[in-house]
Formats: structure tokens, C-alpha cells, sequence
């Protein structure tokens, strides 16, 4: 019997939230009267993810050494056999790096139109009707594609808790395909990113300090208001040379030229060079107990308060906002 | 005897032969190098042989070095009459020196330098391994160690040949031989019979000239080699005006160079002469700070490279390869290490060279690439509008003379720091009210001026010097005017040394000279009544490029002040980093900014409480040096304009 099918995204044993959002959207179509509501997992030992998948009628799995960790070659074979031998009318993958992955390689290999970036789905008239972004959401294109289809959901366009219940949760298990054994591909090791990496030019909000800061650990009260503002922490270059920061926290011309919507500078005299860095910024706070110091020259909010009662206070008052 | 002359002919050619060959692969790359017109004033040129080869001039800088290379270059100049007396002896059975002197006079020279000889191979030793220094890190220990054995051989062989001669009653000059004589004693006392001696005079011998093809064969695969390049390589040195940077030959058909064959064959000799003594190291502000260049190494390494390339080898780049982009980089240009090295290498030429073709291919660090295009796009690395370059003459207390619109005796180019820094504006300030006080009759381009050019062409942006140069020239030239002044030694470096590529040799001073030449003209009154100790810094671009030593040294004088010297003063004098487009780098890799190494030698003069500078980008390296190192108490970066207050009674 056909129906929608979900390609189940997971991580280190669980379920990733995207995947709830397509069975949200999965149970969507499904209740327009149109077939059942199918997940496929793909793992060694694809156990831990059933219990999580409340949402699904049917979760076929198929169990290999192969498939875990994530490896694109193994997960696209699996995924073509599941699509032949259920033959779903939709099949829906995130638009991540792995529905990428996958979605691709399977509606070449299964010769199925593909619709991207889909933020609105429904099915109707034997037709998938889509609505797309475009250009990061500036344009919507609306589609109209024939089924069987495929088609890449971004995150964040359906509920997840729709996807986490109703399902009748059936279990079938699938028998690994033999191409899982020579694949071409071969996982080596992941490595995560060091979270301290941050590209300060790409930041909404900076927290800045200065040697006004005095030393590393008055660092944590504008670390603090960094934190409540959602903001980055930065220093001038006298801060990183003291180590109070690493090197990759400097704004300056021998830094990071930055370009935020909020730049506030706690104790930064503004040398030159470092007002070559941050000048463009859309509004700059500075906070300075000398009158006469440069940064008051590009700030467009400017206070000699004492840095130190201040920014406790700012920031126990958006806080409480 | 025939055997032995017949045995000689032969040992001899076949090593000089050997010796050719090596040469000759060494040296195939120059001959289809491309061209370097090295051949004018060929006197002059004569002349700094005698100082440089002949006198050690540069090579006594460093005492220890240089006293023991004295020892052994001397030594070996005496020593070729020994070696001219045992090949021509047996060559030509019945050559003798004895005639000029070669049982008298000659013998005892010999001896006597053979001891010098010995003497200066244990100094080499002893600074080799026991003093250790810093510099020849990165050299070849195996080269050294197996010259000293042959130079060992070739004067203990000659020695004992001599006093075996002496104990087998064979040698009319025992007389003359003192050293000589006190061995054969030496061995008479240990049993050496007179026959056993007159063998031991015939092994010693062939010891000796083995020693000699040995090191013959052996100098062209070792930085030996340099006592056949360096009379060459001192010869062929650049004599156009230090400042000045060749600009790419059209015949290379691209700006930069990418592969070691482009460059011209007396580049190519610069490599081949090398020594690995480590000077030019020892004195590099970027190698100090931690960054990933020797000037040393890269020598090496392009000298490797060239070799390689010679043989035929292709598989490595030279950029990338051989020499690493952030090596090229580092560079400030502050020429110390070509001022320091004995052999006259030429380092930043090939380095901005390589500069071009990183520049041509976009490789560019970011923050060096920002600048750029801010001059490109602004006239200025800051990126300021061209309209508030005069800005600062608003403060000023009479109507500056706009030199476009009428004429002037003084032409002031400004330069970028003088006139958009917020930290240098007092001091450019200050020079022209002093001028004004002074009635000298001068006047500003206003926003005609441009960067002159100066570090953008060493960061290997030919394309845009151009630009940068040819809009100043015009500026200028449409003006009328005497003479120009500048604050900035970059600015005088290009308009003095570096438009010249464009035929223009501009008469520009720095304001120290002029401010010197009025205040001796009786002209400018100082008040000299406040003084104190205060030490000075060489600006590189006017004093090791352009010889501006001493004008700021007579105006601190006439200040009233005292000047304690650091220990790197005038040619010697260490790079605040700012040079060469190092001020508009990003730090990287740098453990000790140059700046600070810098403030921290003045903070060790304990009397001194001023660092007086003579250029801008140095007043804004070290206010920030001295406040990274947090030493605001100690001591105050000030410019020499700020010593200079004027006394207010002129009597006229």
C-alpha cells in the first residue's frame, strides 16, 4: 500500500527534531485520506531509535555494520531499496547535508522529481503541491509535481510534536542490501569544531572590553551581558596581548573587522585601529570613564559611567525584560 | 723524481678538473640567468673590495667573528706561498721561492701564520661549539666541522713536513723556522731518528697536498665556496641608490617571479655565496619576533632550491615549495640583514620580487589586502576620505600656503600618518608652527597628495605604486617650489630613491635636516634650558636607507638634551615592524612584536625616560608598545619635534 515515507535523521543514538517535523508533515498529507504514514532508520543497531518513533505506522529498518556511523554511499543504497520495496507516493528528507545527500542520489537512481527547499506541502489530485523558498526566503515558488515524489523540507516549517504521536508503530525489518558490503566509501573519524571558533564578522551583537576591563577576571561581568544578549565577547587588542582573550576575539585592524547591528565597547579607548574595525557598526555604546577618548567620537550612545555598575545593571535589567 | 712530478701533474689536473666540473654545474644556471647590468663604476667598486675583502670592514662588526676570520683569511694568503712552493717544486723540478726570500723571510711568515692559522680554527671552534651562537642555528655543523679538519690538515701537514725537514738535517732554512724547529725537537725527543724523519718529511708532504686537492675538490658543494664568490659577489653589489627596488624587467614578461630561473644570474651568485654565517639572522626584527623567516634560511633554501632546479629537478614550486608565502610576508624590508651581511647579499630585492607574484595571484593576507585596496580606493591605507587629509591645518594658528595655487621655497608632502593620525597630528602640528615662527616659506599639496608608494611597492604591489607615484609626480611637478620636506622617511625614501622608476629624482629633505639647517642658520632659537636623557631611534627608511644619522642627533643636542645610545643604533638599528606593509599585517605568529623588544632595550638604559622617534609610524608602534608592555611610567615615545620648544625672545 503507498503512502508518505520518512527518512529518519538521527545522531549518536537519537532522533534528530527534523525528523519529527517531517513526520508532522508526513502525517499531514496522510490525513488528507492519502495512504499511510512509513519511517525508515537506518543503523547497526537500529533499536534505540524504534522506542523514539511514536509517530510513524510503519518503521522499516535495516540493520548493518555499514550504516553506522553516517556514511552517504551506505545510507543512499539502503534508502533506494526501502523506496523499491515500498514504493512511497512522497518520500521526505530534511533539507540538511544528509537529505541533500540522499535525496539527490535516489531520484536519479529511481528516476523521481526531486522539489527543494519546501516549506508547505499538500497533496492533491494525485499531484505534490510545494511551496519553496527561494533566495533565503525572499521568494516562494509554488510547485506543482506529479507523484511518486521526493521532496527536502527546511526545518522549522512544521510542528514537531505532530510528529511524535498516533502512529500504530509497526516494525518490519528489511534485509540489508549486498552493496552495503563493498562500498567505495569509507568512514575514517569525525572530528567535532572547536566551539571556541567564532567568526566575529558574522556577529548581530558584540560585547566589546578594553584594558578599562582591568584584568581577565572582570571579563566574566561583560561576559555576562554578552550571554543575556545573545551577544559575542570581543576585546582590543591590549586585552588579547594580556591573554585576557584569544587572538581570535580581537577587533582592530590586526584583528577582526566587524559590522554588527549592536557594538558595545566597555572600557575600549578607540585607537585608531581599532575604530578602523568597528566603525561600520549599525549602533555603538560606548562606555568610558574618559570624556575625551576617541571612541566617543563613532559612538552613537556614549556614557563616562563606571563600567563596572553598569553593566551588571544593563544587565540585570534585560534580564527581568 | 720523474715519478713523482708525473704523479703530481696528474693528482693535480685531475682535481682541478673534478673542481671545474662542480663548478661549472653550480654556475650553468647564470649563464642563461636573466641580465643585471652590474658593470658601472667599476673603480668605486674596486675600492670596497679593499675595505670589505682586503680589511674585513663588515666582518669585524661582529669582533669575536671576525678578528678569527681575520686570523685564517690572513693565514692563507700568507700560506699560498707554501702551497705555490710544494706544487711548482715538484711540477717544474728545480722551482724554488729561495730566490725572493722563500728560506728567509717567507719561511718564518710561514710559520708564523701557519699558528695564526691553527689559532683561528680553535676560535672558530670554540664559538662553534662552546659559545653556540643563536645565529648559526639552521647552518650546516658537518660543512664547518670538516673545513676545520682540512684547514687542520692542510697547516699540520705543512708544519711537520717542515720540522721532519729540520730532524733529517735536510732544510737550509731551519733557522727561519721556528715553530718548525721547536716540533723537530719536539719529535727527536719521542724518537724520530733523521731517516725515520726523511720519510716522515715525504708522507707529510703528500699529506699536505692531499689535504689541499681535498679541500679544492670539496668547496664547491660547501659554503666554502664563497672564498671564490666573494670577491665577485662584493664586486657585482648593488650600487644604485639603496632605496631604490628594481622594477620588474619587461623581458620577464610577468611582474613577480615564480620560478628560481627568473632571477638574474647575480641573484643567483648571491645564493652561491652564502656562508650560513647567520648575521643577517641575528639582526632580522621578524625572525626576533618569532616569525617564520631567517633571511639566513631563506638564502639556504633558494640556494637549495636552485641546485635542485639545476640538475634538472622540477617537482617542487618555488613559492610554496621552497620558500613559504608567510616567510615572504614577514619581511618589514628594514634592510639589516643586507647591511650586516660580509658578503653583500641582497635579500629584500628577491623577497619583494616574490612579493610581486603573490600580489599578482591574489595571495594576500587579509588585513595587508584591506589596506591596499583602501590606498586604491582612498589615496590612504586608513581608508579615510582625500578630503580630510589637510584636515589638521584647521588647527593651526595662520592660513597654510596651498603649494597648487602659489609658490613656495618648501613643498611639504605630508605622508598618510602625519596627516590622518590622530596620535601624530600634535607633532605635525608643531612642525609647522615651528616652520611658520621660523619664516621659512612652505606650503601643503592638500588632497593632491597621495600615500607616496613606498611600502605598498614592497608588499609587491607594482601595479598600484604606479598609480600612487605617477598622480604625486604630477601633483608636484605642476607646482613651483624649491625644495620638498617630509616627517615621514617613507615618504622621502620613494620621492628621493623610488621614483626614479618613473625618472624622477625629487630634492627632498627630512624635517630633522631642515629644522638642523635653520637652527644653525641662527634661524630657530631653542630654549635649552630643560634637558634630561632620552635615547633615539633610527627610523630604517631614513637612517640604514637614506644615511640620516646625524641631523636628529644634533637637534636632540641642541635641545639640551642627552643622548644615551642603545646598543642597535644608526645603521645597526632595530625595525619597529611597521615597514614594508608590516604595519598593516595582522600579527600572526608573532611571540614578540618588534616594537616592544625594542622599548624593552631603551627601558634597560635605566636613566633614560623619552624614546625619541623621527617618523610617524614609529610615534604610533611604539605609544603602543610601551602601553602593551604597560611601562606608560617609564618611559614616554615622544618625536623629536616634541624636545624642541622655541625661545621666545628673539632679539631681532
Amino acid at each position: 500500500m503507498p503512502g508518505v515515507l520518512v527518512y529518519v535523521e538521527h545522531r549518536d543514538g537519537k532522533v534528530l527534531p527534523i525528523t519529527y517535523e517531517l513526520l508532522g508533515a508526513a502525517r499531514s498529507i496522510a490525513t488528507t485520506g492519502f495512504g499511510e504514514l512509513m519511517c525508515c532508520a537506518f543503523d547497526a543497531d537500529p533499536g534505540t531509535l524504534v522506542e523514539q518513533l511514536d509517530g510513524a505506522d510503519r518503521i522499516m529498518l535495516i540493520r548493518h555494520p555499514a550504516l553506522s556511523p553516517y556514511n552517504p554511499e551506505a545510507h543512499a543504497i539502503a534508502l533506494q531499496s526501502v523506496v523499491q520495496s515500498c514504493s512511497p507516493d512522497v518520500l521526505l528528507l530534511a533539507y540538511s547535508s544528509v537529505g541533500l545527500d540522499l535525496g539527490s542520489v535516489v531520484a536519479i537512481r529511481m528516476s523521481l522529481p526531486f522539489v527543494g527547499y519546501c516549506t508547505a506541502l499538500q497533496v492533491a489530485n494525485g499531484a505534490l503541491d510545494a511551496a519553496s523558498q527561494l533566495h533565503g526566503g525572499k521568494l516562494v515558488a509554488k510547485t506543482r509535481t506529479p507523484l511518486p515524489a521526493i521532496a527536502s523540507v527546511v526545518p522549522g516549517s512544521f510542528d514537531e510534536n505532530a510528529g511524535k504521536i498516533e502512529g500504530r508503530g509497526e516494525v518490519i525489518d528489511i534485509a540489508a542490501p549486498e552493496a552495503l558490503t563493498a562500498l567505495r566509501i569509507h568512514f575514517i573519524s569525525a572530528s567535532a569544531p572547536d566551539t571556541n571558533q567564532i567568526d566575529l564578522t558574522k556577529c548581530e551583537r558584540i560585547v566589546c572590553v578594553g584594558r578599562g576591563i582591568g584584568g581577565a577576571d572582570k571579563i566574566a561581568i561583560a561576559n555576562d551581558l554578552a550571554a543575556s544578549l545573545d551577544a559575542e565577547i570581543a576585546g582590543s587588542r591590549p586585552v588579547i596581548d594580556a591573554g585576557w582573550l584569544p587572538k581570535m576575539r580581537q577587533v582592530g585592524k590586526s584583528g577582526q573587522k566587524v559590522k554588527p547591528k549592536l557594538y558595545i565597547a566597555a572600557g575600549v579607548s578607540g585607537a585608531p585601529e581599532h575604530l578602523e574595525g568597528m566603525k561600520g557598526a549599525d549602533c555603538i555604546v560606548a562606555i568610558n570613564s574618559d570624556a575625551k577618548a576617541p571612541i566617543f567620537e563613532v559612538a552613537h550612545i556614549g556614557t563616562t559611567c563606571d563600567l563596572f555598575e553598569l553593566l551588571p545593571a544593563l544587565n540585570e535589567r534585560i534580564r527581568k525584560s | 723524481m720523474v715519478n713523482e712530478t708525473l704523479a703530481i701533474w696528474v693528482v693535480l689536473l685531475g682535481s682541478v678538473l673534478v673542481a671545474a666540473w662542480r663548478f661549472w654545474r653550480l654556475l650553468r644556471p647564470l649563464l642563461s640567468a636573466a641580465s643585471d647590468d652590474r658593470f658601472d663604476r667599476v673603480a668605486d667598486r674596486l675600492a670596497v673590495l679593499v675595505t670589505n675583502v682586503g680589511l674585513h670592514r663588515r666582518l669585524l662588526k661582529f669582533r669575536y667573528s671576525g678578528v678569527l676570520h681575520l686570523m685564517i683569511f690572513s693565514g692563507f694568503a700568507v700560506l699560498l706561498t707554501a702551497i705555490v712552493q710544494s706544487f711548482g717544486s715538484r711540477l717544474f723540478p728545480g722551482f724554488s721561492l729561495a730566490p725572493i726570500g722563500g728560506l728567509t723571510w717567507i719561511a718564518l711568515l710561514q710559520d708564523i701564520f701557519g699558528v695564526v692559522v691553527l689559532a683561528g680554527i680553535f676560535l672558530a671552534v670554540w664559538q662553534r661549539y662552546v659559545r653556540k651562537p643563536a645565529r648559526f642555528e639552521g647552518s650546516s655543523g658537518r660543512d664547518a666541522l670538516i673545513i676545520y679538519c682540512l684547514v687542520v690538515g692542510v697547516v699540520g701537514a705543512m708544519l711537520l713536513e717542515f720540522a721532519c725537514g729540520i730532524l733529517a738535517g735536510k732544510d737550509p732554512s731551519a733557522s727561519w723556522h721556528p715553530v718548525a724547529s721547536a716540533l723537530a725537537t719536539g719529535l727527536g725527543r719521542v724518537g724520530f731518528t733523521p731517516a725515520r724523519a726523511a720519510t716522515g718529511q715525504v708522507v707529510f708532504y703528500w699529506i699536505h697536498v692531499a689535504a689541499i686537492l681535498a679541500f679544492l675538490v670539496y668547496i664547491p658543494g660547501s659554503k666554502h665556496r664563497h672564498i671564490f664568490t666573494a670577491i665577485p659577489n662584493i664586486f657585482f653589489r648593488n650600487r644604485k641608490a639603496k632605496g631604490f627596488l628594481t622594477a620588474p624587467p619587461a623581458e620577464r614578461g610577468q611582474v613577480g617571479i615564480n620560478e628560481i630561473r627568473q632571477f638574474s644570474w647575480k641573484h643567483m651568485l648571491d645564493l652561491y655565496s652564502c656562508t650560513e654565517c647567520g648575521r643577517c639572522q641575528s639582526v632580522c626584527p621578524a625572525n626576533a619576533a618569532g616569525q617564520p623567516l631567517s633571511p639566513k634560511l631563506l638564502i639556504m633554501d633558494l640556494r637549495d632550491h636552485l641546485m635542485e632546479v639545476a640538475d634538472g629537478a622540477t617537482g617542487r614550486p618555488l613559492i610554496g615549495g621552497a620558500v613559504q608565502e608567510a616567510t615572504l610576508w614577514a619581511c618589514t624590508t628594514c634592510r639589516a640583514c643586507m647591511e650586516v651581511c660580509p658578503l653583500h647579499i641582497e635579500h629584500v630585492p628577491k623577497i619583494v620580487d616574490m612579493r610581486r607574484q603573490l600580489v599578482e595571484q591574489g595571495s594576500v593576507p587579509r588585513t595587508l589586502r584591506d589596506a591596499l585596496s583602501a590606498v586604491q580606493r582612498t589615496g590612504n591605507s586608513m581608508g579615510k576620505p582625500p578630503r580630510q587629509r589637510p584636515k589638521w591645518t584647521k588647527k593651526l594658528s595662520f592660513g597654510i600656503k596651498d603649494v597648487r595655487k602659489e609658490p613656495v621655497d618648501i613643498l611639504w608632502f605630508v605622508g598618510d600618518y602625519a596627516s590622518y593620525d590622530p596620535r601624530v597630528e600634535h607633532i605635525t602640528i608643531k612642525v609647522a608652527e615651528i616652520l611658520h615662527a621660523a619664516g621659512v616659506d612652505f606650503g601643503i599639496l592638500f588632497e593632491a597628495e597621495q600615500n607616496s608608494g613606498n611600502d605598498v611597492r614592497r608588499a609587491g604591489e607594482e601595479g598600484l605604486f604606479e598609480m600612487l607615484a605617477r598622480s604625486n609626480i604630477e601633483a608636484i611637478d605642476a607646482c613651483t617650489y624649491r625644495r620638498i620636506m617630509t616627517t615621514d622617511p617613507h615618504s622621502l625614501n620613494a620621492l628621493r630613491n623610488e621614483y626614479a622608476a618613473f625618472g624622477k629624482s625629487y630634492p627632498v629633505h627630512h624635517y630633522t635636516e631642515v629644522l638642523d639647517e635653520l637652527a644653525e642658520a641662527d634661524k630657530l632659537r631653542l630654549k635649552v634650558d630643560h634637558g634630561g636623557v632620552v635615547t633615539y631611534h633610527d627610523p630604517c627608511y631614513l637612517g640604514r636607507y637614506n644615511g640620516g644619522f646625524d641631523a636628529p642627533r644634533r637637534l636632540i643636542a641642541r635641545a639640551g638634551y642627552r643622548l644615551h645610545e642603545m646598543g642597535r643604533c644608526r645603521e645597526n638599528s632595530f625595525c619597529c615592524g611597521a615597514g614594508g606593509g608590516g604595519i598593516w599585517g595582522d600579527d600572526a605568529g608573532v611571540v614578540e612584536r618588534p616594537s616592544e623588544n625594542r622599548i624593552k632595550e631603551a627601558l634597560a638604559l635605566s636613566d633614560v625616560t623619552r624614546f625619541v622617534v623621527a617618523c610617524p609610524k614609529d610615534t604610533v608602534m611604539y605609544t603602543a608598545a610601551v602601553q602593551a608592555l604597560g611601562a606608560q611610567d617609564r618611559i614616554m615615545v615622544c618625536d623629536i619635534v616634541d624636545l624642541i620648544e622655541l625661545a621666545k625672545l628673539l632679539p631681532e
